[in-house]
Formats: structure tokens, C-alpha cells, sequence
């Protein structure tokens, strides 16, 4: 006799909220790029110190070489070796702009060395991670030769390292400063739509007239508040300070109309019944619900802060030297006007990754928000 | 009145009145009644009859504005045994009071969860706010009060959340949640209105047996009278805001002194047996005629007098005084003598 065993019945696992939203965020292509893309650029950020060749502020008080354009790389030398390697570089005249223009020196030639310590420079000298204190680099070649990948400034700082360090600044200001706003918009929001009466008028006045002022000129006005000269840390926190007291109006307003609904709810009577202080409720009962609208809110938010930031630094309000942003960073651009973008247009690549950030947060923004809408669900 | 036991809790002149953009709503107007220690009082009352206000102005849960308690006393002896009034008291001493002397279970166990939170989670944040106990010893607490309430599989079912169980299921958390600190006042406020019948008898089943366990009081808020029967030691009947009838359980079902409970009581399908009122034909279910008064317009006199059959000139003139009828019997009307003799007669 043959019986068929019966093949036990799977049974169907409920999907919790973020597995579902992962998975549909999964199946968005562009979504998925930006993913990809913003942790390159993360991933750059934090190694910023390994990947630059240069310090941040390194330069040759001695042997200028101002606006120098990318260095090219070289491959296979005389002798028929195989190997990257760069040569020297000689100032020369054009006789026809008479400017400065550099020239190949074929007589000096510098291997490119991988993964070299640099002991004795302090400039070179970063704390990997955060921690250990190291002059490792990626890539770098001896003096006398210089490797400007990205071409130099007008000082003779190596751009491609400051376009390196300029993404800790841009891409984390971006981050903090939507944190902040965040904060502010669910403190602010939370208490008008909680208490109502004269402190929600108050609230909600207060963002009617923060919004109703032009962002640019709140934004330089803000700033005048603070010395132009300050100590450069100092004035990475007001920009962040400053991003964050404009950004919170419109997440306030529509916290307050989420918990100006959810504080109607049984279950907020129900803790109230049971002895829960105000603050008690708002930041457990309340707040919580307007989980997926933050998560959303911060990712489209961010893009908006490093564009922000770039914009005061453009107009030079924002990170000052010697510290660089991307923003700062394209200042540089514009310095002799416009025909200098002809003359070295390499200066523009800052642009090029305030343009990728800033698409790679709106993709992930966008998936992200389509994700979390049950009406748009695949 | 006579107190057959210690006084929890007495409400004497309370008004809680709504200021609303039409005038002043008086939703309480000079309520006054007492809790013994364990026992259960049933407040029954259709729609704005103020049942409901009344118990969140003991919990002080009005909204304010546009609600405000104008006037009276609401004295309560806690677990501390010293005697506060409620209305006097401060939010943070208000506070200290809800949920671990007074609690209440509401109406919509659906909605009085929050559905973001697991149930133990929500059972252990009422235990961690009144006994300073920490997050652990609080799950294992709620776990206990699962159990209590006769829920199986507590300490799985701890873990989940509001939306995996049942109406009936909330609604014993609930009772959990509010059992939890060991309250001496339960307010139930239309607990088994939205369950359906066989889960309301399970629930009131439970309330009597903790009732019996824990030795609290329960104010119990209704408009069915089958419930109050079966729970209320002593009832008390609003209309209007005001109090129009109040005494034991039995005294009011057998014989009512005022026409509203008279007719609240007929409304009640009840094949066979029937309270005779004066004047109407026996078997017949009866309405009560027309509707609630407008709050912002009571009558004069006697708030029932426009829907009263028995009504005369002299319920125009003034609000009848409460007259007490004998054996902690008390009636808001002024024919009340009548209805016992009648009443006397058929039983005769």
C-alpha cells in the first residue's frame, strides 16, 4: 500500500512594514542607482584622507604653480617599462596670451606609488575612520613632480584632493542640517498641533513669516548675523544653524495637521486615562506615526541642504577657507570671470558632484516615497 | 442615602459646561451622586445626557477649553487613603491619580490601542509610569494581567500587536491596561457597546469575577438596561445633565418614580413580564415620543416635561427638587407619589 504523505502546508509569513518597503524600493531602477551612487559617494567622504593625495590645504610656498591643468599620466616609459608615471612640470609663457602655461618636463620623471605612507608630512597626516592617525594614501607620486588629477587652484592646491575632503563638508551638512530640521519641525509641529490655541497661532504665525521672506535673502541675512572672519569650524555650525531655522516651517505644518488628527484618536484619550504626561504622549503616542513621512521628508530634504550649502559658499556666505565644499570649490570657478571656464574648465568638476549627490538623494527620495504608498505598489 | 459602606467616591453639585461659539452648553447641571467601596454603580442615560462628561470630569479628561468644570466638588479617597478633591487637584497630581487609582476603559476597544505599539507594550507603560518599575519586571506584569483577564498564551501574546487580535481580545487588554495598577475606581464607559452579544456577556462575565478578585469600584457608564441588570448594584439615571433617578438596582426596575426611567425601561423588548405604567395598554413595546432636548435650550421647568405623558403645569414652572421615595430611593419628579400608589394597586 502507498500512501501519499501530504507535503506540509508553508505557511504564509505576514511581511512586515519595512520588508514590503524594501522590497518594492528593490524594484525601482532608479532608485536603486541613486542607492548605489550615494554610497560611492559616502564611501568617498569617510575615505576622503586615503583617496586624496594631497592635504587639504597642501601647497608649495616656494614653487607656486598656479591653476595648473590635470597632470597627464603616463604608462610606458623610455626604457619600454610598464607603469604609471608622471613628469615633471616646467612653467613656460605663452607668448601670445602671455600667461602662464605649464609644460611636460620629459627630463624628470616620478612613478606613481600605490599605498605609500608620507611620514614627517603633517599635511598628509588624517585619521582613518575617524581613529588612527596615518599618512597612508591610495596613490601619490615623490617631489619634484606634482600629480594634479583634477588640475591645482590658483594657490597650486591639488583640486582632485579637495573635491575629496570638500565631500565630508557637503555631503555631511546636507545630512545634519535635515537631522536638525527634523527635530525642529517635530518639536515645533508636535506642540502647535498637541496644545492648539494661542501656542499653535503663535507656531504657525512664526512659519508664515519665515516662509513668506525670500530663502536667499534670509539666508545671507541670517548670516550677517554672525562675523564674517569667524573661526571656520564655527562657521560650518551657523551654515548648518542657519539651514536648519529655515528649513523646519513646512515639516512643522504638516506634523501639526497629522497630530492635530492623531490626537483625536481613542488610544491618546486611553493613555491620557492612564496618567501619560503630555510630553509622554506627543513623543510616544503622537510622533511615531509620522515615521514614514519624516523618513521620506529627510531623504528629499537632504539634496536640498548640500544645494543650499553649495549656494552660500558659491556666493561665498557659506564654508570658508581653508576648509572646501563642493560649493566652495566651483566658487573657484567663476574667479576671472567666465573666461577662465574656457581657459580650465576642469574647475567645474565640484559641479559635476554637487549635480550627482543632489540626483542620487532625489532618486532614493522618489523611491522611497513610492515604496511607502500602499497605491502604488507592484 | 444610606451609605452601606465606606464612600469612594462622591460627586456632589458637579457642572461641567462647553462654551461653544452658540452659548453655554450645559452638559452637567448640579450632579450629585456617591461609589461605596466595591460596589458598581450603573449611569445610565441615552445620547448628551451627560453620562459620558460626567466621567471624564471625574478623570478630568474635559477638553479645556472649550469645556469647564464651574462648579462642585469631586471627592475621592485613593489608595493612600487621604481624601482629594478632584477638581482642585493639579494636572501632575492628576496624573499620579489616573491609571493607578482611577482607570477607564472606553467604548471602541479598536481604536483605544495604539496600533503602533505591541499590547505588552502598552499594558507595561501604565506599570512602569505608577510603580517606577523598569521595562522587564513591567512585560512580566503585563504578561500576569493577560493571563488575569483570562487571555491564553499571555506571554506569546504579549508580543503581538492590536491588530492581531479580536475585538473581544482588545477589549480584555483594555481591562488589563486598566486593572494593571490595581485601581480602586474602574469608570467603564459603554465598555461592550461596539462588541457583539455573546463577547459583551464574556466581558461583563470577566468584570464581575476581577471586580470580585481586585474588591474595586466600577462606575459603570450605559444606555443598556439588559447590562445594567445584570452588573449595577445601584443605578443612577440622567437626563438633561441633571441626576432625575437614583437607588439600588432592583428598587428601579421594579418600581421607577420617573416617567423617563418608566419609559426606558418599556423600551426594552422583554417577552412576558412587564412594568405596568399608569395608563398604557400592557404588551405594547413603547417609544419614548420626540427627542432630546437641545442643550443649548433646555426647558424652564422639568427637562423630560416636553416628552412626558404625565406632565402638567407645574413641571413648566422650576426644575423639580430630587425627592427622596424611602430605601435610598430618590426621584426628580414632582408626581412621584402617584406612580407608587398606582404601582401599589397592580401589585395588589
Amino acid at each position: 500500500m502507498t500512501t501519499t504523505v501530504p507535503t506540509p502546508v508553508r505557511k504564509p509569513r505576514s511581511q512586515s512594514q519595512w520588508s514590503i518597503v524594501w522590497s518594492q524600493f528593490k524594484r525601482n531602477p532608479l532608485a536603486r542607482v541613486g542607492l548605489g551612487l550615494l554610497g560611492l559617494l559616502y564611501l568617498m567622504a569617510i575615505l576622503a584622507g586615503f583617496l586624496a593625495p594631497y592635504g587639504l590645504t597642501e601647497y608649495s610656498t616656494t614653487d607656486r604653480i598656479s591653476w595648473a591643468p590635470p597632470t597627464p599620466i603616463h604608462w610606458r616609459d623610455a626604457q619600454g617599462h610598464f607603469g604609471p608615471y608622471v613628469n615633471g612640470i616646467r612653467r613656460d609663457i605663452d607668448m601670445e596670451t602671455f600667461r602662464d602655461k605649464y609644460v611636460e618636463d620629459t627630463s624628470v620623471t616620478c612613478p606613481v606609488k600605490f599605498f605609500q605612507t608620507h611620514p614627517g608630512m603633517e599635511g598628509r597626516t588624517y585619521r582613518f575612520l575617524g581613529f588612527i592617525p596615518t599618512s597612508l594614501k591610495l596613490f601619490s607620486v615623490d617631489a619634484p613632480c606634482k600629480l594634479y588629477l583634477w588640475g591645482s587652484d590658483s594657490y597650486g592646491r591639488d583640486q582632485f584632493s579637495r573635491v575629496m575632503y570638500g565631500s565630508q563638508i557637503s555631503l555631511s551638512i546636507g545630512i545634519i542640517a535635515s537631522v536638525l530640521t527634523v527635530i525642529l519641525g517635530l518639536i515645533m509641529g508636535g506642540i502647535a498641533g498637541y496644545f492648539r490655541g494661542l501656542t499653535d497661532t503663535l507656531i504657525m504665525r512664526m512659519v508664515e513669516v519665515l516662509s513668506a521672506i525670500p530663502e536667499l535673502f534670509l539666508l545671507i541675512t541670517l548670516r550677517a548675523l554672525f562675523p564674517l572672519n569667524a573661526d571656520p569650524i564655527l562657521v560650518f555650525y551657523i551654515v548648518i544653524g542657519i539651514l536648519a531655522v529655515i528649513g523646519w516651517g513646512g515639516l512643522a505644518r504638516i506634523v501639526r495637521g497629522q497630530i492635530l488628527s492623531s490626537r483625536e484618536q481613542d488610544y491618546v484619550q486611553a493613555a491620557t486615562a492612564l496618567g501619560a504626561s503630555d510630553t509622554r504622549i506627543i513623543a510616544k503616542h503622537l510622533l511615531p506615526n509620522t515615521a514614514t513621512y519624516i523618513i521620506i521628508f529627510l531623504s528629499l530634504a537632504i539634496p536640498g541642504f548640500i544645494l543650499s550649502e553649495s549656494g552660500l559658499s558659491f556666493i561665498g556666505i557659506g564654508i570658508v577657507e581653508p576648509y572646501a565644499s563642493w560649493g566652495s570649490l566651483l566658487k573657484v570657478a567663476q574667479d576671472g570671470g567666465f573666461e577662465s571656464l574656457d581657459a580650465r574648465p576642469w574647475t567645474l568638476i565640484p559641479g559635476v558632484f554637487i549635480v550627482l549627490a543632489v540626483l542620487a538623494w532625489q532618486f532614493v527620495g522618489d523611491g522611497l516615497r513610492d515604496a511607502f504608498d500602499p497605491r502604488r505598489r507592484r | 442615602m444610606t451609605p452601606q459602606g465606606e464612600v469612594l467616591l462622591a460627586v456632589n453639585g458637579l457642572k461641567t459646561y462647553f462654551n461653544t461659539d452658540d452659548g453655554v452648553v450645559k452638559s452637567v447641571d448640579g450632579v450629585t451622586f456617591h461609589i461605596n467601596k466595591g460596589e458598581t454603580l450603573a449611569v445610565v442615560g441615552e445620547s448628551g445626557s451627560g453620562k459620558s462628561v460626567t466621567s471624564l470630569s471625574i478623570m478630568r479628561l474635559i477638553p479645556m477649553p472649550p469645556g469647564q468644570i464651574v462648579d462642585g466638588e469631586i471627592l475621592f479617597t485613593g489608595k493612600d487613603g487621604v481624601q482629594k478633591n478632584i477638581v482642585k487637584l493639579s494636572e501632575a497630581e492628576m496624573r499620579k491619580i489616573r491609571g493607578n487609582d482611577i482607570s477607564m476603559i472606553f467604548q471602541e476597544p479598536m481604536t483605544s490601542l495604539n496600533p503602533v505599539y505591541t499590547v505588552g507594550d502598552q499594558i507595561a507603560e501604565a506599570v512602569m509610569l505608577h510603580q517606577g518599575k523598569n521595562k522587564k519586571e513591567a512585560m512580566g506584569v503585563a504578561a500576569d494581567m493577560l493571563r488575569f483577564v483570562g487571555i491564553p498564551a499571555p506571554e506569546k501574546r504579549v508580543n503581538e500587536y492590536p491588530h492581531q487580535m479580536s475585538g473581544g481580545m482588545r477589549q480584555r487588554v483594555m481591562i488589563a491596561m486598566a486593572l494593571s495598577c490595581n485601581p480602586a475606581l474602574l469608570i467603564a464607559d459603554e465598555p461592550t457597546t461596539a462588541l457583539d452579544v455573546t463577547i459583551q456577556a464574556q466581558i461583563l462575565d470577566l468584570m464581575r469575577k476581577l471586580q470580585r478578585d481586585i474588591g474595586m469600584s466600577i462606575l459603570f457608564i450605559t444606555h443598556n438596561l439588559g447590562v445594567v441588570a445584570e452588573m449595577a448594584d445601584r443605578v443612577v439615571v440622567m437626563y438633561g445633565g441633571r441626576v432625575v433617578e437614583e437607588g439600588d438596582v432592583v428598587e428601579i426596575f421594579k418600581a421607577p418614580r420617573h416617567p423617563y426611567t418608566m419609559g426606558l425601561l418599556n423600551s426594552i423588548p422583554r417577552p412576558g413580564e412587564h412594568v405596568h405604567v399608569p395608563g398604557q395598554p400592557k404588551g405594547r413595546l413603547e417609544a419614548i415620543p420626540g427627542n432630546v432636548p437641545n442643550p443649548l435650550n433646555l426647558p424652564r421647568g422639568c427637562a423630560f416635561e416636553p416628552r412626558c405623558k404625565f406632565a402638567v403645569e407645574a413641571c413648566r414652572e422650576a426644575v423639580p427638587p430630587l425627592f427622596d421615595t424611602g430605601n435610598g430611593h430618590m426621584a426628580r419628579c414632582i408626581r412621584w407619589q402617584e406612580f407608587e400608589q398606582v404601582q401599589q394597586e397592580v401589585t395588589a
